[in-house]
């Protein structure tokens, strides 16, 4: 039987590492989250990691979303009914609040989803 | 073959399998009144656009379709095209099956209190009495040799019970038509999964309306529509009250029974109408009547109260 050179040893660590390296990189997309704020027909994006109130006055809406401790919320909004303030907190990957009258909607995005869609 | 050569072999097929995910983008947009969702293969990203154009264009013949009836004076002959008097054959359809209860012609109603849209009121008495008087899919005098109607009592109609689904199925049909096999197309919770999603079934959540971090339940689904009604999403409240959208046409005031009703079906339309109908049911009528129609129902009662019927639990389970 022929011996194993250090080469052959070396190629199948390197074998191994690059057939895991899809599951790593898939895990770390899966903890990969961000904020996407869909304004009429641009989407925004903000990490969720800081603490902050955003003003989407800039943006031409009398809004405010706060982020924190990795979830966010419409704060405020001019709206009528404020169903959008009334969504809460949202911080799974997929879940929005949406402000229709403003045309805004917050949606927590993630590389790769668990959840496809929601049904409310 | 050497120890080394399996290895290689073995290292190379788990590169490739895992190399075989599609991946997949969501793109976004406002129209029928809510905000429409569309997950899409990376590499049909491209129909995008043309999905946009169609259900903006669809929007548009429904709303001007019912514009032109509830603008229409008593008795005038109203023209419609093929689409709506569709669309008026299933209105009547549900009306049948529910005995009464849904009605499209409640929007005459409803209007008063300031759906879809607001500002909500409570309107006085002697207008809900007046309308009540009008209310009834039977003064919708419908000719569908020659596509007319014409109404014999002042009503208003709103097809919005179930014409968001209708276009969500024909957004499907348009997707099936150009070769797309794998797909989600959701118009603010009425959704449709095209084919499923890397040889697995698509994952779908049901918001709970009480709790925002929990779910009120995980279904697994592909080739299928869902959709849920609820009384949290369009409502006011008045003198402690929750007025919600959906109401009854037999006792003409809000459906007060449920928080939340979901539907499985095979197409987008009967999941949007059966939720509506179901929403206005007793239990006991929904669970005779999913049997029948063959689709499962998640009931969340207003008790907060989970009942799952016509085999729901059995999608929570992956296959």
């Amino acid at each position: 039987m022929k011996r194993f050179r250090i080469f052959d040893l070396l190629f199948i660590i390197f074998l191994i590492l690059a057939s895991l390296s899809p599951l790593i990189f898939v895990n770390i997309d899966n903890r990969h989250k961000r904020l996407k704020i869909i304004i009429e027909n641009s989407d925004f994006y903000f990490p969720l990691t800081e603490t902050k109130i955003i003003n989407l006055r800039k943006y031409g809406k009398e809004m405010l979303v706060q982020i924190g401790n990795n979830q966010a919320h419409i704060l405020e909004s001019d709206c009528r009914n404020k169903i959008c303030i009334r969504a809460g907190w949202i911080k799974n990957c997929g879940e929005s609040a949406v402000c229709l009258p403003n045309k805004v909607a917050i949606q927590i995005d993630c590389e790769k989803n668990y959840i496809d869609a929601y049904s409310r | 073959m050497s120890f080394l050569q399996k290895t290689a072999i073995f290292c190379c097929l788990i590169l490739v399998l895992y190399g075989c995910g599609q991946r997949y983008d969501k793109k976004s947009f406002y129209a029928l009144g809510t905000i429409i969702d569309i997950t899409l293969q990376e590499k049909d990203i491209s129909y995008f656009d043309n999905i946009k154009t169609l259900i903006n264009t669809y929007e548009k013949s429904i709303t001007n379709a019912a514009h032109d009836i509830n603008t229409a004076k008593k008795n005038e002959k109203v023209t419609v095209s093929n689409e709506i008097v569709e669309l008026l054959k299933q209105s009547s359809y549900y009306y049948n099956l529910s005995n009464g209860h849904f009605d499209i012609t409640i929007a005459t109603i409803t209007s008063l209190y300031g759906f879809p849209e607001g500002p909500f009121k409570i309107p006085n008495n002697k207008h809900i009495n007046k309308a009540k008087t009008q209310v009834g899919f039977h003064n919708l005098k419908i000719n569908y040799e020659n596509n007319t109607l014409t109404k014999s009592t002042d009503i208003l109609i709103d097809t919005g019970a179930f014409s968001k689904g209708t276009i969500v199925d024909k957004t499907v049909e348009y997707l099936k038509s150009v070769g797309v096999k794998s797909a989600i197309v959701n118009a603010g919770g009425d959704l449709y999964c095209i084919g499923d999603k890397n040889e697995n079934q698509w994952t779908i959540a049901i918001k709970h309306p009480d709790e925002n971090s929990n779910l009120l339940s995980t279904i697994f689904i592909k080739e299928k529509a869902v959709a849920t009604s609820g009384d949290y999403e369009r409502s006011f409240e008045e003198n402690g009250k929750r007025i919600n959208h959906i109401f009854d046409a037999i006792t003409f005031s809000t459906s007060d029974k449920y928080k939340s009703m979901s539907v499985i079906a095979d197409n987008t339309e009967t999941a949007d109408a059966l939720s509506t109908v179901y929403y206005l049911l007793p239990v006991k009528e929904i669970k005779k009547l999913c049997q029948e129609m063959d689709t499962p129902v998640l009931i969340y009662t207003k008790t907060g109260e989970i009942i799952k019927l016509c085999g729901w639990d059995l999608y929570e389970k992956k296959e």
